[in-house]
């Protein structure tokens, strides 16, 4: 007997969110020794220094394991956590004991992630919040666990896993939005101006070199409030949610081409399509990610 | 073998919870429900805290003693907040880029005349990069403000800097047997918007010096 499975929310964003780890740690993979090996600029035992112990860092787990392992060495340790950590981010990928690789990713992630803490930036915080959403969203049917085990889902805890991520994401928004309304710049089109300019990591294209009139950035700077301020109304009213939707994808593409903030805007845009696309897909587009098992 | 393992867990599982009591039984099914109700909360308090302190120090340049930010203290005290903040991630507020756009600085190694560079050879590296100089420059503003004795993380400031300045040696391999390298923090200022039509270079402030001597 074969049965048909669509892609679901929660498959595409356990899917995209795995992946989307494993691309920002391969992104800088050449730079690891200069952020966390023994040589790095900033000495890891000053890093482990500056920050709290609410959770250990690699500095810290290699003073403990020395007790008993006189002989371990600090890079190969490091080395050793972040090909554990892509292992476990595959099997996220394929869903095979989804919840173990789950847990050993999100570990591994806050680790890796809080032993280079001055280096870090808003997309590293989501991607903490991401994998631990992994671990308590239920199984996708879209995953080897489903095919091997049979698991079953719980459709309560599908149910509050969709209203959770679709109400964190509007929070996000709500306040981001709020927050930037309270500051003149972005109502005269200054903060966009400089934004733009000032932080162009690597951006594809420079503002400079477009010579836009002073009323686009005006506009646009108006609109970015707008469009978050109001995210939480207009993208749960059926009529508008396509339009939010499409605006809101259309800001974090320009955050990626013009500020080359490439994986902020990538982690932002999965996460407004698992919480407001995925979900209110009809039967048949969905049907077009479809997977076919026998069962 | 792995599947059988697995089918007489669950069945071990299910025998056990037909014995649970029922309110159990309730809570287990329910899980997710109660917990969102409770992140939920706590989401939106981080949300409000943090726009609270950004609208405060927007509008009277410092932190005033209200109601939330006596909660802020609390919470900074509270093991257990900032353990699940940590653990679920929403440690941050939400308030990228505001309210304010803030200027971006950097910071300038120069030993005798030769300028020192620490690089990466990734785009991705280089913003972990600008965010490495922001977060030390962060103490720096902090330490301008006060005037007062340095606290612990200003002193901790000057042993990054310290640490960036042996490391921005090693990394250039000087040969000139000089001795001193000159720190130069300076922030980059973007003309305004009006006045883009006859001035697009951004202006250099010196903002703080530090002159170290090093030892071999």
């Amino acid at each position: 007997m074969k049965q048909k499975i669509n892609l679901d929310w929660i498959a595409f964003f356990r899917i995209s969110v795995a992946l989307f780890a494993i691309l920002s740690l391969v992104a800088f993979w050449k730079d690891i020794p200069k952020i966390l090996y023994e040589g790095a600029y900033i000495k890891p035992e000053l890093l482990d220094a500056l920050t709290d112990s609410y959770s250990p860092t690699t500095y810290s787990i290699y003073t403990f394991l020395q007790k008993y392992f006189t002989a371990l060495n600090f890079d190969s340790m490091i080395c050793l956590f972040l090909y554990i950590y892509i292992v476990a981010l595959s099997f996220l990928i394929l869903g095979l004991f989804t919840r173990v690789s789950a847990v050993i990713a999100f570990l591994l992630q806050m680790v890796i992630y809080k032993s280079m803490h001055l280096y870090l930036y808003g997309a590293d915080f989501f991607q903490t919040m991401t994998l631990f959403y992994c671990i308590i969203f239920p199984k996708s049917l879209l995953s080897l666990d489903y095919v091997i085990f049979k698991s079953k889902q719980n459709p309560i805890s599908i149910k509050w896993s969709l209203l959770l991520l679709q109400i964190h994401v509007c929070v996000i928004y709500f306040f981001s939005g709020l927050d930037k309304g309270i500051g003149i710049n972005w109502w005269n089109g200054e903060a966009i101006w400089k934004a733009l300019n000032s932080h162009n990591y690597n951006g594809i294209i420079s503002v400079n070199s477009l010579n836009v009139p002073d009323f686009v950035f005006i506009i646009v700077g108006i609109g970015t409030v707008t469009v978050e301020f109001l995210y939480p109304l207009f993208i749960n009213l059926k009529a508008t949610r396509k339009i939010w939707l499409s605006l809101i994808i259309l800001m974090h593409l320009s955050i990626a081409v013009f500020m080359g903030l490439h994986f902020f805007a990538m982690l932002m845009i999965i996460l407004n399509l698992s919480a407001f696309y995925f979900p209110y897909l009809k039967e048949e587009v969905s049907s077009e990610f479809s997977l076919i098992i026998s069962k | 073998m792995l599947k059988n393992y697995y089918k007489a867990y669950k069945y071990k599982f299910a025998g056990h919870m037909a014995q649970w009591p029922a309110f159990i039984k309730v809570i287990y099914t329910n899980r997710l429900k109660y917990f969102s109700f409770i992140h939920i909360c706590t989401l939106l308090i981080t949300g409000i805290v943090s726009t609270t302190f950004a609208a405060q120090k927007y509008m009277y340049g410092k932190e005033r003693n209200t109601f939330i930010n006596k909660y802020k203290k609390f919470e900074n005290n509270s093991k257990l907040l900032r353990t699940y903040y940590r653990y679920t991630g929403t440690e941050t507020g939400f308030g990228f880029f505001a309210p304010d756009v803030k200027s971006h600085g950097d910071m300038f190694f120069e030993s005798c005349g030769a300028l020192l560079d620490l690089p990466f050879e990734t785009n991705e590296g280089n913003i972990r990069g600008n965010c490495l100089i922001s977060n030390v420059t962060e103490y720096i503003n902090d330490d301008l403000q006060s005037g007062k004795k340095l606290t612990l993380k200003q002193r901790f400031s000057d042993l990054l800097i310290q640490n960036l300045v042996v490391k921005a040696e090693q990394v250039n391999g000087l040969k000139n047997n000089c001795k001193i390298v000159k720190v130069t923090y300076k922030l980059i200022e973007f003309p305004p918007l009006q006045s883009t039509v006859t001035t697009k270079t951004p202006l250099l402030f010196d903002i703080k010096t530090w002159i170290y001597e090093t030892k071999n």
